[in-house]
């Protein structure tokens, strides 16, 4: 009993000292996200949490909500115009909302490679940032979902046979429609969630997405060709409310920042990464690459993308966004060096 | 008289090999029989030990007899079981080896020129048609290789090439429910219940699919197999962000007698020690 008491004072000491060196958490983060857990997204996320938490001495974090538990992006901005949630992985999709112009990064046939997708976000990225602090977002970081490519089930060489196709479009997106409509499809808009019995009924038999989507949601295993040349680039970020974000002290507000440039931008380059893999996974599983059947058949793929992204002047960015960035990317292509930055 | 030797080396050989013959058949029945004992233990850590002394044993006898179905099921099934109860947790990578290990035995119970061999390995289109033509007695078989594979995949969801192999997953654990709902608690319910539940809608989940599969499995086994309470929690209650659910599921497993289910006491004892922890870890998660 005695040695219990004299213990008191150094278990009291000790609480004391814990409860000095971890501090409750001041300020919490919702975020959603559609990623599932274990994925790569998740494992970037959590490190990013965990940089944050440890940078501010435990006073910032995020509470994750993976899977969709939070419904889908039209959910996460609703959410967080009423104070739910704070902060959202978005793509195309939720950009469309908040900062519908970002979207011509995603128009087709735009990039030649990944080198020109980083240069046209450090060029025009600032630009989008704004207009979605004007919509109330503050991004913290532009996170690539991947190159689009198109799967189907005859050959594709050439346009001629893309038109054959029974091609699946994400209900109303504007940039599948412009694409679609200047490849001479007449594509048949469908829920996501109903594409896999789709391919499987003949319904359709063409849908686009990123190699590592095609294995996640098992089209791969309904559809025998791929198009080895991408039809887009998909965009993604993780925005956070402005409210939220000009509640949080100065300090934490540029750690949040500059670690989720930092870890963002891990996030794209191993969404590339994964992507390639997957490439390689459909390989195996027999998915049968084809390429445009000339040099002048790319041409026509590169003509094409130029027309799509007129179609969409006026709906989603003005036609001087979409002059400068063409110009841009002319004069990197010819002295990437030279560019303006 | 010279041939005599040579005759007698010939026939101790013989006998031996008559004599491992029988004793690893003996061994094979005394194997089933402890694990239907290891089953009905409530103490985790003694099954814990007691499961890992019998994989390296079972592991043994498929040194001298690599074909011995009875045994490479009890393999595949041990390894998967062992994994889930005792490692998963605490280990996920170390846990996706032994699942990896599990469905390595389970595949060697389909011979590679088999109709359904050659499509688990190689030809995932010819999967389904080879169903077909299996019959109810494969179902153990399939149901534990299906099991390993696809808790294997599940902790390896950064690997494509996992990824690719979980359609086959599927489509065996489908198979099974059509061929014997009742098998295992209701495992394939169970499993597909986990399933729909654990992945986000856009890539297929479907979480009024996975309750109608959890409620399923709860009407095949009466409620007794505490695992399935478990996995709803987890799988289906924090999806939906049903906290009230998730408590309630979990309060019914520590509630339950651990003699609610003499054979299924051991899945029920980790069951119980599973709701402990869901119950801190997802916490946070509504």
């Amino acid at each position: 009993m005695m040695k219990l008491f004299r213990m008191q004072p150094l278990l009291l000491a000790a609480l004391l000292l814990c409860a000095v060196r971890a501090p409750a958490q001041e300020h919490v983060i919702k975020f959603a996200t559609l990623a599932p857990e274990g994925s790569s997204w998740m494992n970037v996320m959590t490190e990013f949490d965990d940089a944050v938490r440890k940078e501010s001495g435990g006073r910032l974090g995020f509470r994750i909500y993976p899977s969709m538990v939070q419904g889908d992006e039209k959910d996460y901005l609703r959410k967080m115009k009423l104070g739910q949630l704070h902060a959202a992985g978005i793509t195309g999709n939720g950009l469309t909302s908040i900062a519908k112009s970002a979207r011509i990064l995603e128009s087709p046939f735009l990039f030649r490679d990944q080198k020109e997708v980083d240069f046209a976000y450090a060029k025009f990225g600032p630009e989008f940032e704004d207009a979605m602090q004007e919509a109330g977002y503050v991004n913290l970081g532009w996170a690539e979902v991947g190159s689009v490519y198109i799967f189907t089930n005859s050959p594709v060489r050439k346009k001629d046979d893309l038109s054959m196709t029974k091609m699946w479009m994400w209900e109303t997106d504007p940039i599948a429609e412009a694409s679609f409509r200047a490849l001479g499809i007449n594509p048949i808009p469908l829920p996501i969630t109903e594409v896999l019995t789709s391919l499987q009924t003949n319904l359709i038999d063409g849908v686009y997405t990123v190699p590592l989507a095609a294995i996640g949601l098992g089209w791969f295993t309904r559809v025998k060709y791929m198009l080895d040349l991408p039809l887009a680039n998909a965009a993604g970020a993780v925005v956070i409310s402005k409210k939220k974000y000009l509640e949080l002290p100065e300090d934490l507000r540029v750690i949040l920042k500059s670690n989720g440039r930092k870890y963002m931008r891990k996030l794209t380059e191993v969404s590339r990464t994964d992507n390639a893999a997957a490439l390689e996974t459909l390989k195996k599983n027999g998915i049968i690459f084809t390429q445009p059947s000339s040099d002048a058949e790319r041409l026509t793929y590169l003509e094409i993308g130029r027309s799509a992204r007129r179609m969409l002047v006026g709906k989603l960015y003005p036609q001087d966004l979409l002059d400068r960035l063409e110009s841009a990317l002319e004069v990197y292509r010819r002295t990437p060096a030279a560019a303006p930055k | 008289m010279r041939a005599t030797p040579i005759l007698l080396i010939l026939c101790v050989m013989l006998f031996q090999g008559c004599f491992q013959q029988i004793a690893v058949g003996s061994l094979t029945g005394i194997m089933e029989d402890g694990f239907l004992v290891l089953n009905e233990e409530s103490d985790l850590a003694l099954a814990e030990a007691g499961i890992a002394s019998n994989l390296k044993l079972l592991e043994s006898v498929l040194r001298s007899e690599p074909d011995n179905d009875r045994v490479l099921l009890m393999t595949c099934r041990g390894y998967a079981s062992y994994a889930m109860g005792f490692v998963e947790d605490a280990d996920p990578v170390r846990a996706r080896g032994f699942y990896r290990r599990g469905l390595d035995y389970g595949l060697r119970l389909f011979p590679p020129e088999s109709a359904i061999g050659r499509s688990l390995r190689s030809d995932p289109a010819g999967l389904s048609d080879a169903l077909r033509r299996a019959s109810k007695s494969d179902v153990p078989a399939i149901f534990w290789t299906a099991v390993a594979w696809g808790s294997a995949i599940s902790l390896d969801r950064t690997n494509t090439d996992a990824l690719a192999e979980l359609p086959r997953v599927e489509e065996m654990i489908a198979w099974v429910r059509e061929k014997d709902p009742g098998y295992f608690y209701g495992g394939a319910d169970f499993f597909l219940g986990t399933l729909k539940g654990s992945k986000p809608p856009i890539f297929g989940g479907d979480t009024a699919a996975s309750r109608a599969h959890f409620e399923r499995a709860l009407e095949i086994n009466g409620g007794k197999f505490l695992l399935t309470y478990v996995y709803y929690a987890r799988h289906y209650a924090v999806q939906t962000l049903d906290s009230v659910l998730f408590a309630g599921l979990l309060t019914a497993v520590d509630t339950a007698s651990i003699d609610i289910l003499p054979e299924a006491r051991l899945s029920n004892a980790i069951a119980k020690r599973k709701a402990v922890l869901f119950r801190k870890k997802f916490d946070a998660s509504f």
